[in-house]
This record gives C-alpha cells, sequence and structure tokens, in this order.
C-alpha cells in the first residue's frame, strides 16, 4: 500500500443527499466512518465529505461500485494539503 | 347550553388531526435541531441534513421510488406541478390534459398557452370520469407532456393512470400525475404506473403539515428551473446545480415540516396503506348510504366507494351549498367545504357550475359517529327549511 494512505482519507460526493446516502450504506456495512467538512482547499462548498481509514479503502471502493454510487473523489492528507487519489 | 360537537370533514383541503407521532417528531425537532440542513457542516446542521434523507428515504418506500434524490421537496402541491409543468415545456410544445383539473394544474396551463404551448383539456364524464381511450385518441408523436388529476378533489373520482401511463410511454410523452388526493389514500407505483413525474401535497393524506409538498422527478428526466438560488452544494459556480435535489431546491427548506411529513408517511408505512384505504371505503360507503336516503340529494361523482378517494361532493334540494355549509358549520360545528374547491373546471364538467357543491371529505381518525352525526344534521337541516 501506498505512503499516503497511512493518512487520513476522505470521500467527496457531488450532492449533501449522496454524500449521506453513501455513509448509510456504509454504517450498514459497518465500516468506521465520520461525517466533516469538506475541507474548503478541495472546494469551497459548504458541503460534508466522509473519512475514512486507509486500510479500508479497497473494501469502500467495492461497496460503492456495488451500490452504484458516483463518487467525486478521493483525498489523502499529507500534512497540510489533501492529495487527489 | 349543550356543548357542541365538533367534527371535521375537510380532510382533502388538508388532514386533520394528524398522527401524534407527527406534533412530536416536529417538537422535538424545532427544539433541538434548528440548524439550516445542507449549509453550515457543524452538528446540529449534520442532524438536520439527516432527518431530511431520513423523510426522502420513507417517502421513497411509499411511492417505489428507486433513488430517493429524484424527491423534492417544496411547500405544497401546487409550487410542485409549476415547478414540474414549467420545467418540462417550452413554446411550441403539445400538452393532454383534463377537464376534472385542479386550478394548480389548469392555470400553469392556460398562462402557457399565452406563451405558445399547445393544450388539449380532454372532456370528463358528467362523474368526472377521464376515459383512457380518449386519452389515446388525443396523443400524437408531437406530445410532450401527458398531466391528469389523479382523483378529483370534487368527485373523488379515481383516474386510471397506469393505462394512461402505458399510453405515455408508447407515445413518447411525459406522464405526470397530481396526485394531491391520492397520496396516502390509495397505492401509487412509480413503477407499475409508468409515472414520470409526481406531484402532491404533503399536508393532505400524507399527513404531514402545511407548508410541506413533493415533486418526484423520474431520472432522465431534466428540468429547466424556474428558480435559482443558494443550494449548499457547488457554491464557487455561477451557474445553478444539475444534481438533484439540488437543482431544484434552493433556499432554506422547512426542516420541521418535512421532519413532520416524514412522520405521517412513516405512520402510513406502519399501519399499512391497505388498512388505511379499507377504513376510509367502509367509513365512505356509510356516508353514500346515509346521503343517498335524504329527500332531494343530487350525489356527484360515481357513487360508488371502490372507485373514488374519500370525497363525496353534493347538493340538497335548492338550498344553496354556502347555506347548508354554513348550517352545519354554524349550528352542529361540522366542518365542510363548499363552493368550487378551486376546480372551476370539474364543476362545469359535472354541472355545478357556478354554484359549487357541499363537499365532505373523510380521513383515517373520522369515525362512524361522525356520519351519523352529519347525516342527521342534514336532516334537521332540511326539516327547518322544507
Ligand atoms: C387535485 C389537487 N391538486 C392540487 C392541489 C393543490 O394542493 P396544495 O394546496 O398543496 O398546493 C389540491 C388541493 O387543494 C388538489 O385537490
Amino acid at each position: 500500500m501506498d505512503k499516503e494512505l497511512k493518512e487520513e482519507c476522505i470521500l467527496v460526493f457531488q450532492t449533501t443527499h449522496r454524500t449521506l446516502q453513501a455513509e448509510n450504506i456504509l454504517k450498514k456495512e459497518k465500516i468506521k466512518i465520520k461525517i466533516v467538512l469538506k475541507p474548503r482547499s478541495i472546494t469551497t462548498d459548504c458541503g460534508l465529505a466522509i473519512r475514512f481509514n486507509a486500510e479500508d479503502k479497497d473494501v469502500i471502493f467495492k461497496i460503492i461500485k456495488n451500490n452504484n454510487l458516483s463518487l467525486m473523489g478521493v483525498y489523502s492528507r499529507s500534512g497540510e494539503k489533501w492529495i487527489k487519489l | 347550553m349543550v356543548k357542541k360537537k365538533l367534527i371535521y370533514l375537510d380532510n382533502a383541503a388538508t388532514s386533520f388531526p394528524k398522527p401524534e407521532q407527527v406534533y412530536q417528531k416536529m417538537d422535538h425537532c424545532m427544539r433541538n435541531i434548528g440548524a439550516n440542513p445542507g449549509r453550515s457542516g457543524h452538528r446540529m446542521a449534520i442532524k438536520a441534513d439527516e432527518m431530511v434523507y431520513n423523510t426522502r428515504e420513507t417517502i421513497k418506500k411509499l411511492f417505489n421510488i428507486s433513488n430517493s434524490e429524484n424527491i423534492i421537496f417544496t411547500s405544497n402541491a401546487t409550487i410542485a406541478l409549476n415547478l414540474g409543468i414549467k420545467g418540462v415545456l417550452q413554446k411550441g410544445d403539445e400538452v393532454i390534459s383534463s377537464s376534472i383539473e385542479h386550478n394548480s394544474v389548469f392555470r400553469p396551463l392556460m398562462q402557457l398557452i399565452k406563451k405558445g404551448v399547445r393544450v388539449k383539456f380532454i372532456p370528463c364524464s358528467e362523474d368526472g370520469f377521464l376515459d383512457p381511450d380518449d386519452v389515446e385518441k388525443a396523443v400524437t408523436d408531437k406530445t410532450k407532456l401527458i398531466i391528469v388529476n389523479h382523483a378529483s378533489n370534487v368527485t373523488g373520482n379515481i383516474t386510471p393512470i397506469k393505462e394512461i401511463g402505458k399510453i405515455a410511454k408508447r407515445s413518447g410523452a411525459i406522464f405526470f400525475i397530481d396526485a394531491a388526493q391520492t397520496a396516502g389514500n390509495i397505492s401509487i407505483d412509480v413503477k407499475r404506473d409508468y409515472i414520470d413525474m409526481l406531484a402532491c401535497s404533503g399536508h393532505k393524506s400524507l399527513l404531514g403539515p402545511q407548508g410541506t409538498g413533493i415533486l418526484y422527478v423520474r431520472p432522465g428526466i431534466e428540468l429547466n428551473t424556474i428558480i435559482e438560488g443558494g443550494t449548499g452544494s457547488s457554491s464557487e459556480s455561477e451557474n445553478q446545480p444539475e444534481l438533484l435535489p439540488d437543482k431544484l431546491e434552493s433556499g432554506t427548506l422547512n426542516t420541521v415540516g418535512i421532519v413532520g411529513l416524514g412522520a405521517g408517511v412513516d405512520f402510513i408505512l406502519k399501519t399499512g396503506l391497505d388498512k388505511i384505504r379499507n377504513r376510509k371505503v367502509f367509513l365512505t360507503i356509510k356516508l353514500l348510504k346515509g346521503l343517498e336516503n335524504l329527500n332531494g340529494i343530487k350525489i356527484y361523482g360515481p357513487g360508488d366507494a371502490g372507485k373514488i378517494v374519500p370525497i363525496v361532493s353534493f347538493n340538497i334540494n335548492s338550498i344553496d351549498p354556502s347555506e347548508v355549509g354554513y348550517l352545519l358549520d354554524e349550528r352542529f360545528g361540522i366542518m365542510t367545504r363548499v363552493g368550487l374547491h378551486c376546480s372551476p373546471l370539474a364543476h362545469k364538467t359535472i354541472g355545478s357550475f357556478p354554484k359549487g357543491t357541499v363537499r365532505v371529505s373523510l380521513g383515517y381518525f373520522n369515525t362512524e359517529g361522525d356520519i351519523d352525526y352529519l347525516i342527521n344534521s342534514l336532516k334537521n337541516i332540511l326539516k327547518t327549511k322544507a
């Protein structure tokens, strides 16, 4: 696994509705996640994002794919910056 | 003096009372979760977001909708109908509608006619029934939209939407129903009934509070917006977001109302729509029987409880309906609605224009005793007026 992902990561969706939809599905699958504010450096939105642990990345991607959720982007933190994966 | 009973028989205007959980959930929300959904991202705002999300998920089950992001919250059915009708139609488009439409469909269409939209209003029978065969005859490959009232708010007559939906599908027209009187009263399945768009009130048979309404738009239908503004999403962009529900939900939502609506729909799902429908049919049979036995009564509509939502319009002798309504309220504490019910078109169709009718509309919480009391009160009025 690449080093970046050891840090915390976030999933970003286009609407609050899609974010909460993903949150509900991931919670049902018992994935540890947390709703956070979208970092300002990613978008100027007042929207939300989902924080997750890097080691859950593959499972999460699978769930997102199986449920036809359209993801806008995945970012991981590197110091003060968020890097798009 | 004997204390007058108060009996509410105007559920087609708005339902009353609401299930207990509606009051409780709204009270709790207003006291504890007063933040603005979709905006701020602090814990209370996220909680508000979740409550709005949960209501969408609850409503989705009632209508068998695939994705709850296609459910738009509005402040009533009228706004939902306007967003839908004006979002679809442009100059030169051809529309099919009917002669039992409520003003919330009729007036937007009349407005669009001035802008070059062509509308065919299909005549309905004298008991207010829209025959799918007549829709079939009127449809052409140019028909852009078919919009019909799912059940008349004057006669209660239920329109066979599945048959009309099939016709729309075959011809490629968008099928839009005004479900103001049917949502929460009878089964609606957007897939089974070929529904592309649906508008309804949240405050009638869905048992939510006033200030709530719903628009459903099938995935794949792109509406033009008639209202743009803040959505909390894509704030950096100059343009209205393209995704639902944000595209059609600018401005602060009625969170408390939406929570109440969620509680109302949850009550329906837990009680069971079949049980609710059976109860209302049972009460409607009793109402029709009681009315039929009155001297000089004229009942409008099919007079068959199985063919209507629990709405019955009538006139007695030639007493002015507003006088009947006044006496029922004043002397007996019975609340009905008289006149044209925002549907002059429907009253022209059934032959009660311009005086209108007395309309009794039942709710799940009405009792057999309420109906006995109504019938006895009408007898009393007849006696004193004879
Ligand atoms: C058939 C029909 N359509 C539309 C409406 C408008 O509903 P609202 O008052 O929620 O805008 C009503 C209710 O009055 C109605 O009966």
